[in-house]
């Protein structure tokens, strides 16, 4: 039991969030569901969230100047509750659901617009509409909590005037009540909230906080008190279940509390067709066969699912790809698939030619790796390159084959070769390779002077069993031309030694 | 008779000298998805293009809304350059919506700039889960100045496909802006030291890892210069991204990415995510935090607030910003960011 209420530190302020979320919003849904004005929220976070970008637009930074934009947002949503409280129409002519769908509409419109000419991007959307519940910080929550409890208690104050206007505003105006007044000093106050709920957890997450347990709590209650007690209790258990299983799940905080809350009310609608159902065993019945309609629906939408290729047609076909990368990802995926060798060999050769260096020197390598017999000739040719990298791989190749003829044309080909760097490297293989003759050219090198002459004195003097200093070229040269016949590679050694004898 | 002749000499050289003022005057119109690309095309290019960027600087790459003047612009465009690698997607709305014949795929007017460039986290890997947020590999991938030299080489192979005429002068001016970025990276002294391959050279040693070391052995260290003796200091000092966004920038100047703050674009990480970065960060003593400009910057403050690392807000392209009004400025802003941050 203590595990189960158990919830790591770092968890405790998101948790606070919901739970304040729940108890301004659980109240709030009350009136918005009586009122038919689902979408109020949404309508006002997109007018707070203009605010904002038109303080952005107008030279505030977001993270920076968060007094002057939370101003804007609010100055925003102030006049939002105007708009909404002078349409409100007697006798429906037009549903006040139509002019909030409106205004809905037309300050995303307006956001985006606004956007297109600011520093911020669509993300700044992206971010209003999802939140980011995790990052709520310890101050931010208190802060609010406070907030809220000042509303909730004008609310409090003033409950019979605003249950009669949002309940039965024609009796309320009967009443003498100023109907107008005090619907803007509703919307002002919920805007306010909005403005921040939507700041913290989003639009999606205050949308649902605001509307669902009030509906489930509606399917089981006539009575308002009952209503609030069922809200509040649900919402706060949800909400702790919601924060704890994205803590053990890992899966995103806030969508995860949006669905749980779903869950919720699809409970809360199960046991009201249950509790007013006729029959026990027909309701039974009933559900029994909506639960296999879902699970076929479900299944069939999974059995559908793309079936899985196979990996090695998957890197095939990927070899075909009009991105190169994916063409090296493909490349590199065929290394797990020795025993295929014969179905990729021919299209790795082709990718040899490939028009991206990266692509030739991946295919390069893969074919070096298995020692594909074939494909050396035309990975030699590949010595003239353009890319560097493309030659450096060649040699790398010609390594791995360790085939003495390829040593003859890395010879010719480092004579032309005008980078130094890469033309020791390459008179470095021929060595490896067994190619004596690379010993004067290296030496001529080092009298070629500069700063590669160290580096070619390094790589030539661990290559031959004859030590000379930097400065005895001449007698490198000299041991080379009398012991030309007689050189022997030994290969544990990595040197060329003269034969006695 | 000779009238008639000395009449058709002047036509003919009318016509000549039209022709030529012509081709003289006649622009190439490129178009661009990214701003760092114009730069790059408007290095190579000179006097021989006019080029316009798409997106605005200040915006998130992988997003940008297509605007109507957007596919005007494209109408006209002899060449159409993109970054490629998933990045600008968007891109392919624009000149399918454009309906110019010119910059379709695969035609020499369209060009993937990154092509042979050495790509980062590619999925080598056989597994059943294809889905890969970026299965073409990390974008970004114009934080390294080498990977700029590949783009500037690309373009201007391009350019002069397109415009043989001009070959000459495009082969000139790629040669004076990669040596101008060889020399913003390890300072001209050394380059002139190494001679005509220096910039190849240096570029392998640092790509190896090598160059630090092999300047040592050689008695050089003293000669280098530029972005790499600015980053000398920030050699494996770890740091902390918001998004997967300096990967290339990292590692070119031996920075290394400890973490970064969203798991996944675009989806709220989970709490233990969350947790770990912070932890993270506790442990290694990590200062820095890169938040691209475009995005919100709550996690990172958070993150800031229970570890006392600072907050960099960056940009990410040329132009973005009065600081980064050049690539070379961008690189060297991000630099003194980082530095500034870590001291």
């Amino acid at each position: 039991m203590e595990q189960f209420f158990y919830l790591p530190s770092t968890m405790i302020w998101p948790l606070a969030a919901c739970l304040v979320l729940t108890g301004i919003h659980v109240y709030l849904g009350v009136h918005v569901v009586a009122r038919k004005v689902i979408f109020v929220d949404l309508a006002l976070a997109q007018i707070a969230a203009l605010g904002t970008v038109i303080g952005v637009l107008l030279g505030y930074e977001v993270g920076k100047d968060l007094t002057a934009l939370y101003l804007y947002s609010l100055a925003f949503t102030i006049f939002g509750a105007f708009i909404f409280s002078a349409t409100r129409m007697k006798g429906e002519r037009v549903p006040h659901e139509a002019i909030i769908g409106i205004v809905y509409a037309v300050t995303f419109a307006a956001t985006i617009l606004v956007l297109s000419k600011s520093a911020l991007g669509p993300q700044e959307l992206d971010h209003i509409i999802k939140g980011e519940l995790l990052w709520v910080q310890g101050h931010v929550v208190i802060k609010t909590a406070i907030i809220y409890a000042l509303v909730g208690a004008f609310h409090f104050i003033f409950r019979k005037k605003f249950m009669a206007i949002s309940f039965n505003p024609e009796q309320a105006e009967a009443n003498g009540i100023n109907v107008r007044l005090w619907d803007f000093l509703f919307y002002m106050s919920f805007g306010f909230v909005i403005t921040s709920s939507v700041a913290i957890a989003g639009v999606f997450l205050v949308f649902s906080y605001l509307v669902i347990p009030s509906v489930g709590a509606m399917l089981l209650s006539e009575k308002l008190s009952t209503r609030l007690a069922i809200g509040w209790t649900a919402g706060a258990i949800i909400s702790f279940i919601g924060v704890k299983l994205s803590w053990t799940t890992g899966l995103p905080t806030s969508p995860l509390v949006v669905v749980l809350l779903a869950t919720g009310l699809l409970i809360s609608g199960i046991s009201r067709y249950l509790k007013h159902a006729p029959s026990i065993a027909i309701a039974f019945r009933n559900l029994a066969g909506g639960a296999i309609v879902v699970a076929l629906f479900i299944g069939g939408v999974f059995y559908f699912g793309k079936p899985v290729e196979k990996p090695l047609d998957h890197a095939l076909q990927l070899l075909s790809s009009e991105a190169s990368t994916e063409r090296q990802s493909g490349i590199a995926m065929l290394a797990s698939f020795p025993d295929a060798q014969s179905d990729w060999q021919p299209l790795v050769m082709k990718s040899l030619h490939d028009n991206d260096a990266e692509v030739r020197k991946a295919a390069i390598g893969l074919l070096s790796r298995f020692q594909v017999v074939t494909a050396e000739k035309e990975i030699l040719a590949l010595l003239s390159d353009k890319s560097d990298d493309v030659r450096q791989a060649v040699l790398g190749a010609a390594k791995a084959y360790g085939d003495q003829d390829a040593g003859t044309v890395i010879l010719q080909s480092a004579q032309k070769e005008d980078d130094p760097e890469m033309k020791i490297e390459m008179l470095e293989t021929a060595l490896l390779l067994r190619k004596a003759e690379a010993i004067p050219l290296l030496a001529s090198m080092i009298e070629d002077g500069g700063i590669f002459a160290s580096d070619a004195y390094d790589h030539l003097q661990s290559h031959v069993a004859f030590t000379f200093s930097i400065k005895e070229t001449g007698k490198v040269k000299r041991w080379y031309e009398a012991n030309r016949q007689k050189l022997v590679w030994n290969a544990s050694t990595g040197k060329f030694a003269a034969k006695e004898g | 008779m000779n009238t008639r002749l000395f009449l058709m000499i002047t036509l003919a050289l009318c016509i000549g000298v039209v022709q030529g003022s012509e081709a003289q005057t006649k622009k190439l119109n490129v178009v661009t998805t990214l701003n760092y690309l114009k730069y790059v095309t408007e290095a190579v290019g000179g006097d021989h293009v006019s080029v316009i960027a798409l997106a605005n600087p200040r915006q998130d790459p992988h997003y940008v809304t297509p605007t109507p003047r957007m596919n005007e612009v494209t109408t006209n465009a002899d060449l159409f350059i993109e970054n490629g690698l998933s990045l600008d997607l968007w891109a392919k709305n624009v000149v399918d919506a454009s309906g110019n014949p010119n910059i379709g795929p695969g035609s020499p007017g369209h060009l993937i700039a990154t092509i042979n460039v050495p790509v980062k986290e590619l999925p080598t890997e056989v597994s059943r889960a294809w889905g890969d947020i970026h299965p073409q590999g990390n974008p970004h991938i114009w934080l390294d100045p080498f990977n700029i030299k590949i783009v500037a080489e690309n373009i201007g192979a391009r350019l002069k496909e397109l415009d043989p005429a001009n070959g000459d002068y495009y082969d000139k001016h790629l040669d004076a802006f990669k040596h101008r970025l060889d020399e913003k990276m390890f300072g001209s002294e050394l380059l002139d030291l190494l001679g005509k391959k220096g910039g190849d050279i240096l570029t392998r040693k640092a790509k190896d890892g090598d160059l630090v070391s092999w300047l040592a052995s050689r008695h050089l260290d003293s000669k280098l210069g530029g972005w790499m003796k600015m980053a000398l200091p920030l050699q494996g000092k770890k740091i902390i991204s918001y998004h997967k966004t300096y990967v290339y920038f990292a590692d070119r100047f031996g920075l290394s990415i400890a973490g970064e703050l969203e798991e996944k674009p675009g989806i709220p990480p989970p709490p233990q995510h969350r947790d770990d970065v912070v932890a993270l960060v506790k442990r290694e003593g990590i200062k820095v935090i890169l938040n691209d400009n475009f995005y919100a910057t709550d996690a990172a403050d958070y993150v800031a607030s229970k570890t006392g690392a600072k907050v960099i807000v960056t940009y990410l392209d040329v132009w973005a910003n009065e600081d980064v009004s050049t690539y070379e400025n961008l690189i060297t802003y991000l630099l003194e960011k980082v530095l500034q941050a870590q001291s």
